[in-house]
C-alpha cells in the first residue's frame, strides 16, 4: 500500500507544487488573499484538483488493469487511492493555515474564524472526493468527471430554482433555517459534522471495493 | 501429462453481447499452451480471468495448484503477464517503473532485470512515452520475467510488431522455457509463431473449447482431404468435420486422418484420395466455419 501511496504523491509532486506557488503568489500579491479565507477555496480547488490529476494518471494509461497484474489485491489499490487523498487533504490545509500563519506574522490579519471556514471547506471537499471516487473506481474516470459536473450544477442551480418558484413558501421555512442555524452553533456540531462526513468517505471508500473493475 | 501449473475446470462468465461456457483445461509445469481462435472467441477474457480482473461465475481456477482468488497475491508473485496493450505510466521512466515494480516480488532478480534491460537495449531514463510499440513489449517482458515467474501469460503480446522484433520475442519465450520448470499460456491470432513455439494448443471458438490437444498430435490428426473418386465422397462423410464450399464435395478436412488412414489406405496409395498436411490457421478456420462463426 505505501508504495502505491508513494507512487501517486511522487506522480502528482508538480501539480502540488503549482497549486503551492499559486497560493503563495496570491498571497503576496493582495492582503485580500493573504487574510486566509483563500486558503478555504484553495483547500477545496486544490484537493479536487489534485484528486482528479491523479484519477487521470490512472485512466490515461489505463494503469488500473497494470496495477492488477502485479501481486496486489483490487481492495489494497482502492485503499491506497483514498489514503493518498486524505493525505493530500491534510497537506493542503496544512499549507493553508501555515500560509495564513507567516502572512499573520508579517501583519495582515487573519479572517475571523478562520479554522471553521478551514473545517467546511474540507468538509465540503471530502464529500466531493468521496462521491469521484466511489463513480471513478465503479464506472471510470469520464463519468466521474461528469458527475461532479452535475453536481456543482444541482447545488447552483438547485437553490436558485426553488427560491424563484417557491417565495410564497419562503417565510413558512424561515422555521427550518432557524433550527438550522441553531443545530450549527451547537457546541457538538463539528463533532457531528466530521463524524458524518468521515461516514461518507468510508461508505464511499466500501462502494469503490465492492464495485471496482479493471479490464 | 505431469501435475497441471494452471487448470481450468467448468469456467464460465457471461456478458451482455457473449458467454465463456465451461472452458477447462489444464497446462502441465514446462510446457507452452497456444490460445486460438477467432477474435471475440474468448481468448483475452480466459486469461483476464486467471489473472482474477474480474470474478469467475461459475468453475474453479487453480495455479500451482491454489485458488486463484483465495491466494491471488502467492500467485501473483510467481506469474508474469504481458497484455495486448502495454498499460504503464506514460510520464514515468523506465527505471522508474522496473523499481516500482520490483518493489511487489519478493524474489526480483535485478541482476536478471539488468541483463534483459541491456539486452532489449531499453534506456533506463527514458519514459515510456518515448517507447516505441515494440520496445514496450520489451519492457513489458522484462517486467513479466525478471522475478522469474512460474507462470507466464501471454495476452496476444506479439500483436501489432515487426517479425524481427516479434522473432526476439519468440526465442526470448523459449529460452525461458528451457528449464523445464517454467510454462506459458499464449495468445495470438497469429498461428505461425505458436507453430513454432507450442506444445499444445487450445482453440477457443464461441466461448467454448473447440479442442484442445498437443500440436504435434494435432498437427497429424488434421489433414486436408481432396477426393479425386467421386465415388468415395458419401463414403468419406463420417471422418471430414467440414467441406470446402464450392469444391463440389470433394475437398475436406479430416480431425482423425490415423483412423481414415487406417480405413483408406488403398485408396490413398492409389492416389483416390490425396491427404494434405494443414496448419493451425486452416483448423482454425474450418472449425470457425463448421460451427457458423
Amino acid at each position: 500500500m505505501f508504495k502505491l501511496i508513494y507512487k501517486d504523491l511522487y506522480q502528482l509532486r508538480k501539480s502540488f507544487l503549482l497549486y503551492c506557488g499559486v497560493l503563495l503568489g496570491l498571497s503576496l500579491l493582495a492582503d485580500s488573499f493573504a487574510n486566509g479565507a483563500f486558503g478555504a477555496l484553495f483547500i477545496v480547488v486544490a484537493v479536487y484538483g489534485l484528486t482528479l490529476r491523479s484519477a487521470y494518471y490512472e485512466d490515461k494509461d489505463n494503469a488500473l488493469t497494470f496495477l492488477r497484474t502485479l501481486p496486489i489485491q483490487a481492495k489494497t489499490i482502492v485503499i491506497a487511492k483514498y489514503v493518498t487523498v486524505a493525505l493530500l487533504l491534510s497537506l493542503v490545509g496544512l499549507f493553508a493555515l501555515a500560509v495564513a500563519a507567516v502572512f499573520h506574522l508579517m501583519g495582515t490579519p487573519l479572517e475571523a474564524d478562520l479554522l471553521s471556514l478551514y473545517l467546511w471547506a474540507t468538509a465540503g471537499i471530502m464529500v466531493l472526493v468521496s462521491v469521484f471516487l466511489a463513480v471513478f473506481f465503479r464506472w471510470g474516470y469520464n463519468r466521474a468527471v461528469n458527475t461532479i459536473r452535475l453536481l456543482f450544477l444541482s447545488l447552483f442551480f438547485i437553490p436558485i430554482i426553488i427560491s424563484r418558484f417557491s417565495q410564497d413558501l419562503w417565510p413558512q421555512n424561515s422555521n427550518l433555517v432557524e433550527t438550522l442555524g441553531r443545530v450549527i452553533t451547537q457546541p457538538l456540531f463539528p463533532y457531528l459534522m466530521a463524524s458524518l462526513v468521515l461516514g461518507i468517505y468510508l461508505i464511499s471508500m466500501l462502494f469503490s471495493i465492492r464495485g471496482f473493475k479493471v479490464g | 501429462m505431469n501435475r497441471p501449473i494452471l487448470k481450468l475446470d467448468k469456467v464460465s462468465k457471461t456478458y451482455p453481447d457473449f458467454a465463456l461456457r465451461e472452458v477447462s483445461f489444464a497446462l502441465p509445469a514446462g510446457y507452452i499452451m497456444g490460445l486460438i481462435g477467432p477474435n471475440g472467441a474468448g481468448k483475452s477474457t480466459t486469461i483476464k480471468l486467471i489473472m482474477n480482473f474480474f470474478p469467475l461465475e461459475s468453475g474453479k481456477i487453480e495455479v500451482f495448484g491454489l485458488d486463484h482468488c483465495e491466494e491471488e497475491i502467492k500467485i501473483k508473485q510467481q506469474v508474469g503477464y504481458v497484455g495486448e496493450f502495454q498499460q504503464f505510466y506514460g510520464e514515468m521512466t523506465v527505471g522508474w517503473l522496473i523499481r516500482f515494480v520490483s518493489g511487489f516480488y519478493p524474489n526480483w532478480d535485478q541482476q536478471y532485470c539488468q541483463e534483459l534491460v541491456n539486452r532489449f537495449g531499453l534506456g533506463l531514463n527514458k519514459t515510456v512515452n518515448q517507447l516505441s510499440k515494440g520496445m514496450r513489449v520489451k519492457l513489458a517482458l522484462t517486467l513479466a520475467l525478471a522475478h522469474r515467474p512460474r507462470l507466464l501469460l501471454l495476452d496476444e503480446p506479439t500483436s501489432g510488431l515487426d517479425p524481427v522484433v516479434r522473432k526476439e520475442f519468440l526465442q526470448e519465450l523459449l529460452e525461458v522455457v528451457q528449464d523445464e520448470e517454467r510454462s506459458i499460456l499464449i495468445s495470438s491470432h497469429i498461428t505461425d509463431d505458436l507453430e513454432k513455439i507450442a506444445d499444445y494448443i487450445t482453440l477457443i471458438n464461441q466461448g467454448s473449447i473447440a479442442l484442445c490437444q498437443p500440436k504435434d498430435l494435432l498437427l497429424d490428426s488434421w489433414k486436408k482431404v481432396v477426393i479425386k473418386d467421386r465415388q468415395l465422397i458419401e463414403r468419406l462423410n463420417p471422418w471430414l468435420v467440414y467441406r470446402e464450399p464450392g469444391s463440389n464435395d470433394r475437398v475436406g478436412y479430416t480431425d482423425n486422418f490415423p483412423d481414415l488412414q487406417r480405413s483408406f489406405a488403398l485408396q490413398l496409395a492409389e492416389g483416390q484420395i490425396v491427404a494434405e498436411p494443414i496448419d493451425l490457421a486452416d483448423i482454425m478456420s474450418a472449425i470457425a466455419k463448421r460451427e457458423g462463426k
